[in-house]
């Protein structure tokens, strides 16, 4: 039998450290009885870390280098600060490796220790799942830079720019190019890019047909060259290259407008090899139905490959879209090889998620055609046959036909730009509460291949309208509102009642969706073109239409349960189960449990905000 | 050999008493490495530095397992002296609340030997603990104690000695040894305090002494001799 007392000398060193200094005196009394102490020598073999039982190692004095697996550092600790947290609050196995920097003295307290103090002291709590947050924030971060599939323009290109003014001459620029040893140059007027001179113009544009020397650059440039934004990702710009048929992209910096260098095809060979492009090219090789289906196959591997190397959701959006992209494209080259060109001009859209690039698996397709005004009622023979082929292409390749038939190949779907006008005017000005709740994912449009300026001219129209419009917004407000996030009173999860998946949490319906949903009606209010929700809120915040910090809270939000989202696909993809939104809350860990309902609560509020804001008067 | 026979022969002395129940136990091995052996860090409080006057007025211990120090396993026994504490009441911050907890001597001694159990004893300047204790001992139980003793302030002598100080101007008190090791400085001045410094200074010293390497009890013993 032996009497425990604590130690004064523990015990005030533990009170005047964050979080312990939250506890009461019984908690705090707890904690300086439950502690053991070690010493560690700087250079020491020993492991510090107890990978059987985990810890909370509080350093007293000293100073230690926690790192991962493969090395990172991942923190340094020095006195009054912890580690070996994340292993107790996860139930993980213990990954990392701690190093003495300094000579110094450890507390440790044992995990049913530190599970008693969480259960009995909220700040202490939360203190800790902060300070993982921050530490899984950190990781994240360092493990995408070096990450291929994410590879930014920036990562790729060698900054630095050749320019000439556009009164010069052909020969001012052959010179020019010469010295500079480059293979393209940029023509300005002033600060503004007017077009780009390449090695192969001066051969096809100037010798080949015997154009003088005096020339000027203006007479030979490409005008108004396509560009691309520093922050883009690299297969964006090779898909543009490709479809382009160009060979040098002048790069803009993401802010400002400015002229920060030009991406080459020689800059792309370096940076390839990563699954996406290799994928979307063997989509641009194939010459029938039959193959693009073969390739399809491979999307739940790139999926998976993407969920196992910890992408972020934005960015595995944004490939998984590109894919369906590049089919639907490669399905409509196909079309027009077999029917031959469209008699008027066209534009292929997508709708809800493929518009929104945040497409997280293959879904059912959403699209329509955008018709010239100027087509004759004969020319839908051709369109009702191109309309055909594409879909049904897309059916094989696994992007289902969609039951609510929104797509080209139904008669509705596929109209004049008069039409499809008079159709969002009616939408936007006569609002009908469930009419609205079918055609939101209309509100989220995107051109996928065809005739820009048709479908700018449409979706100027849609932005104009909706703009200011109380009435519209109010019922796209309801409409939003239906989906709560499946939160109780008392903070505990509701569960699905009925239907297949009983006891569940639906993280699309009740998590995404509603994030998704308060942006479009943001956007829409002030006439917004963005169609992606996580530009859509940076806007908005840039817009100071929302604030920054509700913004930040709600992308944040946005960004943990899509990756819920897909860790759960991935789990389901590696079993070999077809893929859904289903979580088990039993299944997740403590940590996830609390973060998912911190997540919630922010979409919560902000639908409170959208209430108030669009509602006020209405209903 | 000569320590087998010793501790029969007390254990016949002292029979039906906690000591003998003690000396039942193994002595740690001393050719284990030290970090597989147990310590217990100790330390009293005393009303004067003369063994023969003076009385324990404290027992306060801590164990030292696995390299660790045990917090949940420390203790502290406040004694029932015969006199006032009087003056060392100031001195050491015993007050007459915590007075009325204390226990007789004979208890808490009893406590103490079932803790030091196949432990190593670890004191700071054991000569002055060991000469109140076996005091005590003999009146008790009619024996002194039999322990392997590890003292914290002779192998601090040894270190310094072997790094080329000759040890007359050193400073030996126990925070003043703590402080070449940058261990943190205790205000509190309580016999549990000094033990837990005690036990915090040994593992230090040991892993300095040790590096990488087997570090045995016999070596500690010997540098601590």
């Amino acid at each position: 039998m032996t009497i425990s007392v604590e130690v004064q000398e523990i015990k005030d060193y533990l009170a005047a450290c964050v979080p312990f200094d939250q506890l009461p005196e019984n908690l705090l009394a707890k904690a300086a009885k439950s502690i053991q102490i070690s010493y560690y020598r700087k250079g020491s073999q020993a492991s510090v870390l107890n990978y059987q039982k985990p810890q909370l190692y509080i350093v007293r004095t000293g100073a230690f280098e926690v790192r991962s697996e493969e090395g990172d550092l991942v923190d340094r600790v020095a006195e009054g600060g912890y580690f070996g947290y994340p292993s107790l609050l996860t139930g993980d196995a213990i990954s990392n490796r701690v190093a003495v920097i300094e000579d110094g003295l450890l507390y440790q307290i044992d995990e049913e220790t530190f599970s008693y103090l969480r259960s009995h002291n909220r700040p202490f709590e939360r203190f800790f799942h902060q300070a993982h947050a921050k530490r899984l924030k950190q990781a994240v971060l360092t493990r995408n830079q070096d990450h291929q599939l994410a590879r930014r323009v920036r990562d790729v290109i060698t900054p630095g720019v050749v320019t000439i003014d556009k009164s010069a001459n052909v020969a001012d620029a052959a010179r020019m190019m010469t010295e500079q040893r480059v293979s393209s140059i940029l023509v300005m007027d002033q600060e503004e890019l007017i077009g780009i001179i390449t090695d192969r113009d001066m051969r096809s544009r100037v010798l080949a047909q015997g154009k003088g020397s005096d020339t000027p650059v203006t007479a030979i440039m490409t005008p108004n060259p396509i560009t691309v934004s520093v922050q883009d990702f690299v297969f964006e710009a090779t898909m543009l290259m490709t479809e382009h048929n160009i060979h040098y992209l002048p790069v803009v910096a993401d802010s400002t407008d400015r002229i920060f260098g030009v991406l080459s095809t020689t800059d792309l060979v370096k940076a390839q090899k990563s699954d996406p492009v290799y994928l979307i090219s063997e989509i641009s090789r194939q010459e029938d139905i039959s193959g693009l289906k073969e390739v399809s196959r491979d999307i739940p591997m790139l999926l998976r490959n993407l969920i196992e190397a910890d992408a972020k959701a934005d960015e595995i959006g944004r490939i998984i879209t590109s894919v369906s992209d590049a089919f639907t494209k490669q399905l409509i080259l196909q079309a027009q090889e077999k029917l031959g060109k469209a008699p008027v001009p066209f534009a292929w859209l997508a709708f809800g998620s493929q518009g929104r690039q945040d497409q997280t698996a293959i879904s059912d397709q959403d699209n329509a055609l955008l018709i010239d005004d100027s087509a004759k009622p004969e020319h839908d023979q051709y369109f009702s046959e191109f309309a055909d082929y594409v879909c049904t292409g897309l059916d094989a390749c696994g992007y289902v036909f969609c039951p609510g038939e929104i797509m080209a190949k139904t008669p509705r779907w596929r109209q004049s730009l008069r039409v499809w006008k008079d159709r969002f005017q009616s939408w936007i000005n006569e609002p009908d509460s469930k009419a609205l709740m079918h055609t939101s994912i209309f509100f989220d449009m995107r051109r996928v291949y065809g005739e820009q300026s048709l479908f700018d001219r449409l979706h100027k129209v849609v932005c104009d309208c909706a703009k200011g419009n109380d009435i519209f917004l109010a019922y796209l407000t309801q409409n939003a509102l239906k989906t709560t996030p499946p939160l109780g009173f008392f903070k505990t999860f509701v569960l699905e009642r009925d239907g297949d998946h009983i006891n569940t949490l639906d993280l699309k319906h009740r998590g995404v969706v509603p994030i998704i949903d308060l942006a479009r009606v943001y956007a829409l209010s002030v006439g917004m073109e963005r169609v992606n929700t996580i530009e859509r809120l940076q806007a908005l915040a840039e817009d100071r239409v929302i604030t920054r910090k509700d913004a930040r809270n709600l992308l944040d939000a946005y960004e943990f349960i899509s990756h819920q989202r897909l860790l759960h696909q991935g789990n389901k993809l590696a079993r070999s189960e077809k893929p859904d939104n289903y979580l088990i809350p039993d299944e997740m860990s403590d940590l996830v449990r609390h973060q998912l309902k911190d997540a919630f609560e922010v979409v919560n509020q902000a639908q409170s905000a959208l209430r108030l804001k669009f509602t006020r008067g209405f209903m | 050999m000569l320590a087998a026979i010793k501790q029969k022969w007390y254990r016949r002395e002292s029979q039906h008493t906690p000591m003998c129940e003690y000396l039942k136990y193994r002595l740690p091995d001393r050719n284990s490495d030290y970090r597989n052996i147990e310590f217990l860090a100790a330390d009293l409080e005393l009303t004067s530095l003369d063994a023969q006057s003076g009385e324990i007025v404290c027992v306060a211990y801590v164990p030292v397992i696995g390299g660790k120090v045990v917090m949940s396993q420390a203790s502290r026994l406040m004694v029932k002296t015969s006199a006032s504490v009087g003056d060392s009441a100031t001195i050491h911050g015993i007050h007459d609340r915590e007075l009325e907890q204390a226990v007789t001597l004979e208890y808490a001694l009893e406590r103490f030997l079932e803790s030091l159990r196949g432990r190593v004893l670890l004191l700071h300047h054991a000569p002055l603990d060991m000469q109140f204790l076996n005091i005590a001992f003999k009146q008790l139980y009619a024996v002194p104690l039999i322990a392997r003793i590890v003292d914290t302030l002779k192998l601090e002598i040894s270190r310094l000695y072997a790094r080329g100080h000759q040890g007359e101007s050193a400073k030996l008190r126990l925070y003043q040894c703590r402080e070449r090791y940058h261990l943190p400085v205790y205000k509190a001045h309580d016999a549990l305090s000094d033990a837990v410094a005690t036990a915090e200074l040994f593992l230090a010293q040991a892993e300095h002494i040790a590096g990488d390497q087997v570090l045995s009890l016999k070596t500690l013993l010997k540098k601590s001799g």
